[in-house]
């Protein structure tokens, strides 16, 4: 019932995320480039690799899209997305199926026409989604609202693949330090287990 | 002092890790600079790790702080300000130290600087000329006075001229190991309503409520109580930190009402800080802790042991916010009918900053039609106050027998040296 909280290991900041995107200006590393946006000119292969990346796909890959259910608890809902593509690729068609809703009996908590701008990797697993501004426009008061939101992207990611240690929010490109009037962003978030009913919890 | 206070029991936990030559030499200076702004007025509050000397600087167009010490790498993050007398803080290296410039929009606003201690603070004020031709005294005045929240003259602030807005009372210092001085934070106000139950009670109207309750049932429990706001208005997410951090709170408790889309969500959730969340001092050390290794300050070994240290502080305050969020819940769901959503870590930004074990508290969901209805009820707030008060009793006390058993013959004074 109570939660200690998921060891923080990394909770690297933006002051990484800018040296990262720096130090792709002007030195040899390949760029985290978006990778997601549809007008992107970027090639797929310019995606730095992650841990994992490489073997040979399947078809398809199971995903855990992540919504609410009636007590405001989240809950996973088994997807396949296709598997082809760079990591980059997998991941936006696993937010794009997210934002899309739940075909089952679950509650959508992303606000309806969300939309993601550019996704962004970090080589250390971190991803950061730029998102437009309907998500925080469409979060009602109640910080549950705000919460499962967040989370329900956060640990669909973090759950659906093992490259993905923390995804970070941006709103129209920009930090938010008080999504839905009270959430920080501005730091890269963990799954959150304990946002979803389980044995043990009420 | 918070800080050494905080570290002392925790220097005596690991004495072998600690060379005494340690307690002499100073910890890196970080700085977290947060904003607020009301009209033609903004507030940028310099929160140091500790304190540090200054020089100041004026000309027309720019304000400077010069410290004779150089700031942690990550502190040097410039910020630009869309509106208000400051455009743009930067923060740079200098030839002595360090430079902690405010570039301005308008020529020679009116500034003033207030250094708190305790913890060490540069509270800035900045008016532009919108401001100050329309700041009427007496509007400015953030927490009226109540029987609760005299002070003694030894803890006045030195008097300014002109007083600030905003400026927040203080509470009597609370001794070593004493936890009696509570700040409540009832959330929104003013032209943010927050949310609102179907039977049209809204959330800023209701934590009010609460709040008010709850510091009576607080006082007679003897414990000093003062309210970050205590009328309907609104007050920046930062200031809130801020009051509580100027007044010497020991605890912080933010006061919420929740609302889902889904009707049948109920109970009450308490929640304290995320680790991963920017707090004001462990920010600058997450960043070394994560950052490449690279040759500089933090490579020398002295400086990793501060740096775990302070690490340390940082989880022991999280550790009693846990501590405390685990008691209020507990209290909680030992009322009848309020189930049980647990204690979460969330990256409240309310929470961001304060320097003491701080909670958010929501009480309820007033999407909830039979939940909105309970929480309207007097007699169910002061059931409610009650088990808060009880909770907040329990943790005293827990903290006084620790800091008891910890300190045994030692003497406090040689804490933090």
């Amino acid at each position: 019932m109570t939660r200690r909280g998921i060891p923080a290991t990394a909770h690297a900041g933006l002051a990484t995320l800018m040296m990262l995107l720096l130090a792709a200006c002007s030195d040899a590393p390949p760029p985290p480039e978006p990778a997601g946006t549809a007008s992107s000119p970027v090639p797929p292969d310019a995606v730095p690799a992650l841990p994992g990346e490489g073997e040979p796909p399947p078809n398809v890959q199971p995903v855990r899209l992540h919504f609410a259910d009636e007590m405001d608890r989240l809950a996973p809902e088994m997807r396949d997305i296709d598997a082809g593509g760079t990591l980059a690729d997998r991941l936006r068609r696993t937010v794009e199926a997210l934002f899309a809703g739940p075909s089952g009996r679950l509650r959508r908590v992303i606000p309806p026409g969300t939309r993601l701008r550019a996704l962004y990797l970090d080589p250390r697993g971190i991803v950061t989604l730029d998102l437009d501004a309907t998500f925080a426009r469409g979060l009602t008061e109640g910080s549950s609202d705000a919460l499962l939101a967040v989370w329900s992207v956060v640990n669909t990611l973090a759950v659906s693949f093992a490259e993905v240690r923390q995804v970070k929010l941006l709103i129209e490109g920009e930090e938010r330090r008080d999504l839905g009037g009270h959430l920080d962003l501005s730091r890269p978030l963990t799954a959150d287990m304990s946002l979803l009913a389980g044995p043990g919890r009420p | 002092m918070k800080f050494p206070l905080l570290l002392a029991p925790l220097v005596l936990v690991v004495p072998l890790a600690v060379p005494l030559a340690l307690a002499a030499e100073p910890l890196p200076l970080s700085l977290q600079v947060s904003e607020s702004i009301q009209g033609d007025t903004q507030r940028i509050v310099l929160a140091f790790s500790r304190p540090v000397t200054y020089e100041i600087e004026e000309t027309k167009v720019r304000y400077t702080l010069r410290l004779r010490e150089p700031l942690d790498r990550d502190s040097l993050r410039d910020l630009a300000f869309e509106a208000g007398p400051v455009r743009r803080v930067r923060l740079d290296r200098s030839s002595r130290g360090a430079e902690i410039t405010f570039v301005l929009r308008e020529p020679e606003p009116h500034i003033t600087l207030l250094e708190q201690s305790e913890p060490f603070q540069l509270d800035l004020t900045i008016r532009g000329s919108a401001a100050r031709k329309s700041v009427t005294p007496g509007e400015t005045q953030d927490i009226p006075p109540g029987p609760d929240q005299e002070m003694p003259p030894e803890t006045q602030p030195e008097p300014q001229e002109p007083p600030p807005p905003s400026l927040p009372d203080r509470l009597p210092k609370s001794s070593p190991g004493e936890v009696r001085n509570i700040v409540l934070d009832p959330g929104h106000g003013g032209s943010e309503t927050g949310a609102v139950g179907a039977s049209g009670l809204r959330e800023k109207d209701l934590v009010l409520q609460i709040a008010r309750r709850l510091r009576e049932s607080l006082t007679s429990a003897g414990f000093r109580v003062l309210l970050t706001r205590d009328e309907d208005r609104g007050v920046d997410l930062m200031t809130r930190t801020a009051i509580a951090n100027h007044a010497g709170a020991d605890l912080f408790v933010s006061i919420h009402a929740n609302a889902s889309g889904s009707a049948a969500a109920r109970g009450a959730e308490t929640y304290y800080l995320s680790s991963g969340a920017p707090d004001a001092q462990a920010g600058s050390l997450a960043g070394r802790e994560n950052g490449p290794a690279a040759p500089g300050p933090a490579s020398h070994p002295s400086e990793e042991i501060q740096l775990v240290l302070w690490e340390m502080a940082q989880s022991a305050q999280l550790a009693r916010a846990s501590r405390l969020a685990e008691m209020i819940q507990s209290e909680l769901n030992s009322l009848s009918g309020l189930q049980d959503r647990g204690v979460r870590q969330a990256p409240f930004r309310v929470l961001v900053g304060a320097t003491m074990p701080s909670v958010l508290l929501e009480v309820g969901f007033l999407s909830n039609p039979d939940e909105a209805q309970s929480l309207a009820q007097p007699d169910y707030q002061d059931r409610l106050c009650a088990a808060v008060t009880a909770a907040i009793r329990r943790f005293a006390e827990s903290i006084k027998r620790e800091d008891k058993a910890e300190l045994g013959s030692w003497d406090p004074s040689e804490a933090g040296r």
